[in-house]
């Protein structure tokens, strides 16, 4: 066998090291609750079903959708920091 | 610097198919020694910033790159083409993430006007968007290998494409010559006739036409028009969709020869490829609302296809036959992906600056 060196086709990333998971803790009391739609059809009323199984479950103070401009971008940065300042539990990640 | 492995000779294949690197044909070993050799042919250092994606912390490197052209059969005098490919398909308006991941599963399609395109071996005449010439399917080749390299995008995870099309491998091919007075796709964009330039476009599988009988002009538009306009294509009625239409070298002759310019055929797709709510509903379509998908109908209440003349791009190829052209629509709508041209940058030159004509890196 010969060995041979080849050129990286990818973007090495590097992946941080394992830490321990965060404390998991129970709500200390009602929490707001965002949703955020990415904009696919019908994505708001799975998420609506969502949020009403998880306020089933937990002591929610507030429900709010949160609707992307377009499926096709990412949430802004400085909208997501907002928003993450302003609730307690984030649903996210809906596709088709 | 370059970033290496050091793999099996014996393995090459297996081991980068294993990494997910390939296409799933097989690939040339991206060397040192064959990535250097492009990359003096190009005039440009392995650290030189082709274009990157700011949101995510990723930057295409001439070296990356080069390897990529490599991995796809690529000649050296091939890579200047294929790293003006890789600008514009970094450039933020193409949104090169979501062309390589939507469900939609859309190619990139890659267009070379200019001379370069000679030099480099394309072809633009007969089978121009099909396989049988080096330098067509190994560009567009590396174009989709690097990019799906850099956004770590595989067919099995990443990628969401629910059937995807053959032009996923590759999708590019060379203008030829259009007929008097029409000038190439570039000097129409605005470059001068010795540069060659490169666009990309987000790319549904071409859907051929064939019109053989008819030398009006107007008739000739008139399928074109109608292959354009289709019901059951996703970006109907939301805000207009891009599209590549190549015309074969009768339907150029019959179009040119007959007094029209360009601009007559994108004016004429935008007016005649509007859908009625009957042709939806022949269709079986069911118009989306509640979505960032929503149809919007216009005041008459018909549904736009093609919103603006410039989101047409008009481009000759093909041999001669009986009459034959094609038309290459975007998967999604412009508001979602647009196509970007860049010029290619002789060896020497060096890649440009940021800048509109060059990569485009918002770092914000």
């Amino acid at each position: 066998m010969t060995a041979r060196t080849l050129v990286r086709p990818d973007v090495p990333t590097a992946t941080a090291p394992a830490g321990p998971l965060a404390v998991r803790r129970a709500p200390g009391g009602p929490v707001a609750l965002l949703l955020v739609d990415n904009g696919k059809p019908r994505a708001a009323g799975v998420l609506q079903a969502i949020g009403e199984g998880i306020a089933q479950r937990v002591a929610v103070a507030s429900i709010d959708i949160h609707s992307k401009p377009s499926a096709a971008k990412p949430i802004d940065a400085d909208v997501a920091r907002l928003l993450a300042a302003r609730h307690h539990l984030v649903v996210t990640g809906l596709g088709d | 610097m370059l970033e290496t492995i050091v793999v099996d000779d014996d393995a090459l294949q297996s081991d980068l198919y294993r990494r997910g690197w390939t296409d799933g044909l097989p690939i040339l070993a991206p060397t040192v020694e064959a990535v250097r050799a492009f990359l003096d042919a190009a005039g440009v250092g392995e650290d030189d910033v082709v274009g990157g994606l700011a949101d995510r912390g990723l930057t295409m490197t001439a070296g990356t790159a080069a390897a990529n052209a490599v991995m796809a059969g690529c000649e050296p005098v091939h890579l200047p083409i294929v790293l003006a490919a890789l600008g514009a398909a970094l450039d933020p308006s193409f949104n090169a993430p979501v062309v390589c991941t939507s469900t939609g599963g859309a190619a990139i399609c890659v267009i070379v006007s200019g001379p370069g395109s000679v030099t480099a071996g394309m072809n633009s005449a007969h089978n121009a968007l099909g396989g049988g010439n080096r330098a067509n399917a190994t560009i567009g080749r590396a174009v989709r290998l690097a990019l799906m390299n850099l956004l770590g995008v595989k067919a099995h995870g990443t990628d969401g494409t629910s059937l995807g099309h053959p032009g996923k491998i590759t999708f590019c091919f060379a203008e030829s010559p259009p007929p008097a007075p029409w000038e190439p796709l570039g000097v129409a964009l605005g470059y001068d006739p010795s540069d060659t330039v490169v666009t990309v476009a987000p790319a549904d599988a071409p859907r051929q036409i064939a019109n053989h009988l008819n030398e009006d002009p107007e008739g000739i538009l008139a399928t074109i028009a109608a292959a354009v306009r289709s019901p059951w294509h996703f970006p109907v009625g939301k805000g207009g969709v891009e599209v590549v239409v190549v015309l074969g070298p009768e339907h150029a002759q019959f179009l040119a020869g007959g007094g029209l310019t360009r601009r007559h055929v994108q004016e004429y797709l935008v007016g005649h490829t509007r859908v009625s709510e009957a042709e939806l509903a022949a269709a079986g379509v069911l118009p989306e609302r509640g979505s960032h998908h929503d149809m919007v109908p216009d005041a008459d209440g018909r549904y736009v296809t093609v919103a603006r003349p410039e989101d047409v791009r008009v481009v000759t190829a093909g041999g001669a036959g009986a009459g034959w052209s094609a038309v290459i629509p975007s998967w999604a709508p412009a508001k979602h992906a647009r196509a970007v041209t860049r010029r290619v940058r002789p060896p020497g030159e060096g890649l440009p600056p940021c800048g509109p004509d060059g990569c485009t890196v918002n770092w914000d």
